[in-house]
């Protein structure tokens, strides 16, 4: 026999739904995060190559004549020079970015902000509870979250695994084993860090969303 | 058979069905209804004519509770729908099936996803989601676009979609507003018969509409409002001698 009202079929439906129409907002949320991971993975890998290369750069001036030495350093002064530069770009770049990103999510992806009224209301006369609505949309936002942070954060330490390799093979000097390690741990760090705050960010701001959709629609 | 059945019989009169009486709406100090009085009992089928701004689709709002009245009564299952509470008037709008004048899709979903979209909520096996959806947008020839979005849709396509949804789940009531308003002659026959085959089913049906070739063709009541006002409430095709 079939129940009249939401079932646990029903909710099973929505999760579906839910999964379902979570990619578009999900891939913009994924691109963000991966991009601020990179930038930060950048960051770390040029200030760890800074300190590496200057390492190596007064061994070699400890070991050989000053006149070498000084051929040595004038020839690399550039090379440090963009180096350091490029960190920099990269830290203003990772700030403005985590900037957008939250304004970004709060206008696109957090519930209030996302929710169409003539939608909610056409769905409240067809026979839809308010707080199945309410359920379907926070559902959406739960996947958009899940999904979009274990997939960027997937995405980046691979990304960044890559990147690593492949610097080596393109800078005059190699890595040490643990910069590299340094580099991976700071990443993961980075990451873990930057969900935390989304989390945190994200509960209290669908809490306040969620009592103004209670205020706003339990007229109906 | 509908899968309202049983909290229909539990709710449901089968007299008086919905009763009007001295009902009267304002709006910004205009009267949009004067004095309605008049009663539709369960599986009548029922015409709303009248011209644009009569009162229409302000009488079908009334009956669906998404507004309120300022004199005068309404019953629906002999209670007064200003004093339905939030639950009861949940389950009302459970049991209607509502054709929107201006279509009103959601527009990220496919046409499967907005006809199915109620009886998921429902709570129906997917197999039999499936084969009531295709059904109906057989009916309504609309299986070619089940995949598609309602924006690649025609008017008229779209217009089917929202008559589907309101009829997929056999609801006890359907209230129409214009449902053939987009439609060409065919489609909007195709979609009067469906109607009336609900109403044989026991839907009642309240549907406004400006097309006389149906009203014609039928013995259905008619309901006429001018500016507001009652001036016609007759069954069968009198209305045109």
């Amino acid at each position: 026999m079939i129940n009249v009202g939401p079932t646990i079929l029903s909710n099973l439906y929505l999760i579906r739904r839910s999964i379902r129409s979570v990619y578009k907002v999900g891939i913009r949320y994924v691109v963000s995060i991966t991009i601020i991971g990179i930038l930060f993975f950048e960051c770390v890998f040029l200030q760890l190559y800074l300190q590496g290369f200057i390492q190596i750069m007064e061994q070699e001036i400890m070991s050989s004549d000053l006149k070498s030495a000084q051929l040595s350093l004038d020839g690399n002064q550039f090379l440090i020079m963009q180096i350091s530069f490029g960190r920099d770009i990269l830290s203003f770049l990772i700030v403005i970015i985590s900037i957008y990103i939250l304004f970004d999510f709060r206008n696109k992806i957090l519930l209030f902000k996302v929710i169409d009224r003539t939608d909610v209301e056409t769905k409240i006369y067809l026979g839809i509870q308010p707080k199945y609505i309410l359920r379907e949309l926070l559902l959406k936002n739960f996947f958009i979250y899940i999904i979009g942070l274990s997939l960027s954060y997937i995405i980046c330490i691979f990304l960044n695994m890559k990147l690593v390799s492949l610097f080596n093979s393109i800078l005059p000097y190699d890595l040490q084993e643990h910069y590299r390690n340094s580099i991976f741990f700071s990443m993961v760090f980075f990451m873990l860090i930057l969900s935390i705050v989304l989390v945190f960010y994200t509960i209290i701001i669908e809490f306040i969303s969620i009592q103004r959709f209670k205020r706003t629609f339990s007229l109906y | 058979m509908s899968i309202f059945q049983n909290k229909a019989e539990g709710n449901m009169k089968k007299d008086n069905f919905i009763l009007m009486d001295n009902l009267g709406v304002e709006h910004k100090n205009n009267k949009v209804l004067k004095n309605i009085n008049m009663q539709i009992e369960h599986g009548e089928f029922v015409f709303l004519i009248g011209k644009s701004g009569s009162g229409k689709t302000t009488l079908i709002e009334l009956i669906q509770g998404r507004r309120m009245y300022n004199t005068g009564s309404l019953k629906i299952n002999d209670k007064e729908v200003c004093q339905y509470n939030y639950k009861e008037l949940q389950n009302l709008r459970e049991m209607m099936g509502v054709v929107f004048q201006d279509t009103r899709l959601i527009e990220e979903w496919t046409v499967f996803e907005n006809i199915a979209y109620k009886l998921e909520y429902l709570g129906y096996p997917s197999s039999l989601i499936q084969s009531k959806v295709e059904e109906v947008a057989t009916d309504l020839k609309l299986d070619r676009c089940i995949k598609n979005l309602p924006r690649n849709l025609s008017g008229g396509e779209r217009q089917r979609v929202n008559i589907a949804r309101a009829i997929v789940a056999n609801p006890p009531i359907i209230i129409a507003d214009e449902p053939t308003a987009n439609l060409d002659k065919a489609n909007a026959k195709i979609v009067f018969e469906l109607l009336k085959k609900k109403n044989k089913l026991g839907s009642t049906i309240i549907m406004s509409t400006h097309d006389p070739n149906f009203i014609k063709e039928s013995e259905f009541r008619i309901i006429k409002l001018i500016k507001g006002e009652k001036v016609y409430d007759q069954c069968g095709s009198n209305y045109f001698i």
